[in-house]
């Protein structure tokens, strides 16, 4: 029987064998693919996708980023890239009984932090694979360049010279409201978003000439032309960077940068980032966020993650499930606490 | 073999991608830790953090108000929590640490009615990214 | 039989009255039957960048000219225009309590906040970058734009980054009060209804000291009137700070230029140092 080859099939074909084939390496307890893998690829005739009345693929809904897979794969797991449905399975019920071991005692020195009352409904599942990042093949992000790792020195060294008193009740001194990250500050909370303790929900709108993304954390908005025009000038830098896109078939690709220099993202400064998203509709749940990270004044080679944006989430069904999350407008006392606390200190304990 | 590395990948799911607004150790000493009776006054459920107000009676009979931080709300609302949900006038038992200037005001650790019932639930954790090296 | 006079007399008559009705009809009502093109649901297409262009910002009623809070730094820099106002009848119907409390906070609006309850109680709170609520949101001198999908209508304002939902065709509650409030919105026509309540009582209508209670209710009206003008009117209704309800109304300006952009005013920043200077390290 003859077949007729389509290319969006073959295509199709070496994604699915992209995403869903383990890196060639030893010590994988079976020789099969692994039975489940959340990270679905995009087969034509399979995935419906939808459309717009006015013709874009359908991205829309609200969604969560929220998972317990970690951005790195540890490093004892080197071989590793996927799970197999078992091993998920016990996985998934290791995490729940985390969540559930409220009463841990609390290491002297550590006022406690945010508990699982507050967080454990969101901290959503696993995807299948053992890191989010997919490139480089290790699961682990590239070695810093030298000027990087310098930098990190410095800040490391300067951060350990605001440090008073006797571990492990020593205390970090806040000179001003700049010795706290930006989203502490609740000036900006860096992007692209990766699931974290609370507050993983969007929503994705769609009108003629734009995606736009209304994160619930921060309450940011991103508006993404989609009619070609070229990014603002260089010398604009936006704590939210500036985004532009456009379709390749079914997925939306997008351009971003002119970051603000001042925000952080993964312990390095954004001023030179390059990211470029991929947001493809796997299926009527699912969408696939792909994004590739670039900045050779930080790692030695670009890397990629991916993370599912889920709809099938009890906490993040509909619009209104979105609350307002006014940030500055309560960190008041937060802000006076850790000043005027490193004041108190100040005073009192000498170095 | 496969439970090692499923207890890395475990283990790596409580301390992995912790961003929250904040940790407690910027504003809070652990070396004060804090316990207290007291009567709901006021329950704001506002971001970054809800504070929970409550009028503590001294032994001599004087009323102190302290402010407990508490958690984020929005995961809140979404299981069904309002601004009704601590009513005025409820008493609570709160075990937490003091702020690092003295100021009546404490994080919520650890959060009960009289009867032992858990309100809130404490627990160990790490500081936030770039306020300095994980606490065990 | 009718005669010619007696006719002449009535359409006189009516003439008159017809002029006397039109001349009370307070200027900003659309009177256009303007009807805009259609989004693909059907509806009235709002979706946009806009702004107001007006002096409400400084003081929602007529006010004259006026010196900026320190003219000793900034010269004729930041000085107030006057305004014809956009409260219909003139003067907001305050109760005597609440008219005193508006001339404080305008005495107190710069007021450093150096410690919280002088930050919950005293100030302008666009000082602060903290978000405006609803209507001041809507004539703050920066654009906003309307992202318009069948069943959710996402408003975002460039300052302050505030953004707000309006939800349509359901009527979901609140579960707390918030800074934007909580927005519910249906179609008339050709106007886009919504119905805001639960907004926190720390927001002003603007620089002048003009607040409200918790008990806000406003209910906005979007109408287009050309394609490139919505007309947008807000009835305010707080029982507690006026004696009845009252109107504001405005038109709200496309911005037409070439790759017009909703560019983020993250303002957090530019506020620090006004909030928590005295905190600094000696």
């Amino acid at each position: 029987m003859r077949r007729r080859i389509v290319a969006g099939q073959v295509f199709a074909l070496v994604m699915a064998v992209v995403v869903l084939a383990p890196a060639p390496l030893a010590g994988q307890s079976s020789g099969k693919a692994p039975a489940v893998n959340v990270v679905k690829p995009v087969v034509p005739g399979v995935n419906v996708v939808k459309k717009t009345p006015w013709g874009d693929p359908d991205l829309q809904g609200v969604y969560t980023f929220s998972t317990l897979t970690p951005l790195q794969r540890p490093e004892a797991l080197a071989a590793k890239v996927a799970l197999t449905e078992a091993e998920l399975a016990e996985l998934e019920e290791r995490d729940a009984q985390n969540r559930v071991a409220e009463d841990r005692p609390l290491a002297p020195g550590n006022p406690g932090t945010y508990n699982n009352f507050w967080t454990s409904n969101e901290k959503g599942r696993r995807t299948g694979r053992s890191s989010l990042i997919v490139n480089p093949p290790d699961g682990r992000r590239p070695p810093l360049t030298p000027q990087a790792q310098e930098r990190r020195d410095q800040l490391t060294s300067e951060a350990a010279a605001r440090r008073v008193g006797t571990p492990p009740f020593d205390h970090v001194i806040y000179r001003s409201w700049k010795d706290l990250p930006a989203y502490t500050q609740c000036v900006s909370r860096p992007m692209p978003r990766q699931s974290q303790a609370y507050n993983h929900g969007l929503q994705i709108l769609q009108v003629p000439g734009y995606v736009v993304i209304h994160y619930e954390s921060m309450h940011d908005v991103r508006f993404i032309p989609l009619d070609g025009r070229p990014h603002l000038p260089d010398n604009i830098r936006l704590w939210n960077g500036d985004s532009r896109g456009h379709w390749e078939g079914n997925s939306l690709v997008v351009d971003w940068t002119n970051f603000d220099p001042r925000q952080e993202y993964e312990g390095a400064p954004q001023g030179n980032m390059h990211f470029v998203e991929r947001f493809t509709r796997v299926d009527a749940k699912t969408i696939n966020y792909e994004v590739t990270v670039d900045d050779k004044t930080t790692w030695t080679k670009s890397w990629k993650f991916l993370l599912p944006w889920r709809a099938a989430d009890g906490n993040y069904q509909k619009p209104e499930d979105l609350y307002e999350y006014a940030c500055h407008e309560g960190n008041y006392r937060q802000m006076e606490d850790a000043l005027s606390g490193s004041r108190a200190v100040e005073n009192t304990a000498p170095k | 073999m496969r439970t090692t590395l499923l207890v890395i990948l475990a283990a790596g799911g409580l301390f992995v991608n912790v961003q929250a607004h904040h940790a407690f150790n910027s504003e809070f000493d652990a070396a004060r830790p804090i316990k207290l009776t007291g009567v709901v006054k006021k329950m704001e459920w506002i971001n970054p953090h809800s504070w929970l107000t409550i009028d503590v009676k001294r032994p001599d009979g004087a009323i102190e108000t302290w402010e407990i931080e508490a958690g984020a709300p929005n995961a809140m609302f979404r299981r069904g929590f309002n601004r009704n949900s601590l009513p005025i006038g409820t008493e609570v038992v709160v075990n937490g640490f003091q702020a690092k200037d003295g100021r009546k005001r404490a994080n919520g650790r650890d959060i009960s009615f009289p009867d032992g019932k858990k309100l809130f639930m404490g627990s160990s954790g790490t500081g936030a990214p770039g306020e300095g090296p994980l606490k065990p | 039989m009718r005669s010619r006079f007696t006719g002449l007399t009535i359409a006189l008559a009516a003439v008159a009255a017809l002029s006397l009705a039109a001349s009370r009809v307070v200027a900003q009502t659309p009177t256009q039957a303007y009807r805009a093109p259609r989004t693909p649901a059907g509806k009235p297409n709002l979706n946009g960048i806009w702004q107001a262009l007006n002096e409400a910002n400084w003081d929602v009623e007529a006010h004259g000219t006026g010196a900026s809070p320190f003219p000793e730094l900034l010269g004729a820099l930041l000085a107030e225009p006057a305004g014809q106002g956009v409260v219909e009848g003139g003067r907001l119907p305050y109760t005597p309590e609440a008219l005193a409390k508006k001339k404080e906070n305008f005495a107190k609006r710069l007021t450093r906040p150096t410690s919280r309850e002088l930050n919950e109680t005293t100030g302008d709170p666009e000082a602060k970058c903290y978000m405006p609520g609803v209507p001041r949101a809507t004539y703050m001198p920066f654009p906003f734009q309307i992202v318009q999908t069948p069943q959710e209508i996402l408003i975002a304002y460039e300052f302050a980054n505030a953004a707000r939902e309006i939800h349509i065709g359901r009527k979901p509650e609140a579960p707390a009060e918030s800074w934007m409030g909580w927005s519910i919105g249906r179609w008339e026509g050709e106007t886009l209804v919504v119905d805001v309540t639960d907004q926190i009582d720390r927001t002003w209508f603007d620089r002048a000291g003009n607040f409200h209670s918790d008990a806000l209710h406003v209910v906005e009206r979007y109408t287009p009137i050309s394609t490139d003008h919505l007309m947008y009117e807000a009835t305010i209704e707080d029982p507690r700070v006026f004696t009845r309800p009252w109107k504001m109304s405005m038109p709200l300006y496309r911005r037409v230029e070439k790759n017009a952009l909703f560019i983020d005013f993250k303002c957090v920043e530019y506020a620090q140092e006004f909030m928590y200077g005295h905190l600094l390290s000696k």
